[in-house]
């Protein structure tokens, strides 16, 4: 279980980007974690890995994440954290190394699956082929956490589509995904509950279960959470036009 | 153990390796240049002085060359700057771990807690080591020159450490 508890983070000079966020994530959950731009939700990530100093209590288990059990987590961001200078191949040695629990059945099925040159260096690739390295990576690392931010940003449809299929056949009951996104439609039938993030607190916090039951779909759910205000188009187009008759 | 595993992943590092190598042997020639400037340039001072005193017998206390050490001022600049270099490479292999994406999130996420800092920090130890080595050698090298090319009239009596290092 990842237990997050009153979960804060400010940046010198700035409101804070985590206001006290406490979630708990059980085994075999996909989290879609969702939110506008500055809602925190990349931040929320980095803290769970320790990328960043916080307040307040992130637990795996009931422990401090730390050197330890830090290989139960695994991170994919589309800032990429992979090595430029290494091919695939020697990601996979490199992996294999440094992670004893390193599901080299998975990386070379995912490999296969992106078309993925084994042996061109990573800096070479495409920006999707970058992110999809970056997602094997994720996926075949052996964590029982995988978190994902915006993984798939700059990736065609079909890719996605076909990602999020295999993903679903692909992951294991145990394995958990906390999947941080704006690409609502696209996961909907996939994850298992939503998050929603605003202002760097959770704004909602629904299963797929429990919006089904509602008769809510997620997108309805994310705007009614997020107070979205669906005349702004309108308004912002009245306000031109008054100013071009003035 | 594989030379890369001392390097950031991916790290160029026969690159760093050739230059490394080229930085220390120039440093070590420029070292024994700079020793040898300064040599010529006390000794000459010193004939001039001599001959402005137009000395036909030498004197009791006849100025003599300056102990070694005063003469290596810039022999041990030279070698600062290759040592002082080390800590720049040491920044640089931090800073690779940005070029190009956000490899620092994988190296700060791993396991082995000191994977980071021994691939940041071991070669330019390691260089420092065969810094401190080579200049051992290049100041014997100094050492035995000055012995040798200095006119034995003009020795000061404790000619290696210099005053300041001898008790008596």
């Amino acid at each position: 279980m990842l237990e997050l508890n009153h979960v804060r983070k400010s940046y010198l000079g700035s409101c804070p980007a985590l206001n006290g966020v406490s979630l708990s994530i059980g085994p075999g959950e996909i989290v879609g974690l969702f939110g506008a731009n500055g809602a925190g939700k990349t931040t929320l990530l980095k803290c769970v890995l320790g990328l960043l100093k916080y307040e307040g209590s992130i637990t795996l288990d009931g422990e401090a994440v730390t050197h330890r059990n830090i290989a139960r987590l695994s991170f994919a961001t589309c800032e990429h954290s992979f090595f430029p200078g290494l091919t695939p191949a020697a990601h996979r040695d490199f992996y294999r190394e440094h992670f004893p629990t390193f599901r080299e059945r998975r990386f070379d099925a995912l490999i296969d699956f992106f078309a993925l040159p084994l042996h061109r260096r990573a800096r070479g690739l495409s920006t999707g082929q970058k992110n999809q390295l970056e997602v094997t990576l994720a996926l075949s690392q052996g964590a029982d956490y995988i978190l994902m931010d915006e993984p798939f940003a700059g990736n065609d449809v079909f890719n996605r589509e076909d990602f999020y299929k295999l993903l679903l056949g692909l992951l294991e009951p145990e394995e958990t995904l906390f999947l941080s996104t704006h690409l609502l439609e696209e996961v909907r039938h996939f994850i298992s509950r939503a998050v929603l993030l605003d202002k760097g607190a959770v704004a909602g916090d629904m299963t797929a279960a429990a919006l089904e039951e509602q008769g809510l779909n997620l997108m309805d759910f994310v705007k009614t959470s997020l107070h979205y205000r669906e005349d702004r188009v309108l308004n912002t187009l009245e306000q031109l036009d008054d100013g071009e008759e003035e | 153990m594989r030379n890369e595993f001392w390097y950031p992943p991916g790290f160029p590092w026969e690159d760093e390796w050739f230059l490394q190598r080229c930085a220390l042997a120039m440093t070590v020639l420029a070292g024994f240049v700079a020793f040898l400037l300064q040599f010529s340039a006390a000794l000459e001072a010193l004939q001039a002085e001599l001959l402005l005193h137009q000395v036909a017998e030498l004197p009791d206390d006849l100025p003599a060359m300056p102990p070694l050490p005063g003469l290596m001022g810039g022999f041990g600049i030279c070698f600062l700057l290759l040592a002082l270099g080390q800590g720049v490479l040491a920044l640089a292999h931090y800073l690779w771990h940005y070029q190009g994406g956000r490899s620092i999130y994988r190296m700060r996420t791993l396991p082995q807690r000191s994977e980071l800092w021994r691939r940041c920090l071991a070669a330019p130890a390691a260089a420092l080591v065969r810094c401190a080595l080579a200049a051992l050698c290049a100041a014997a090298l100094c050492a035995l020159y000055y012995r040798i090319f200095t006119p034995a009239g003009l020795l000061p009596a404790h000619w290696l450490l210099g005053g300041a290092l001898c008790w008596n």
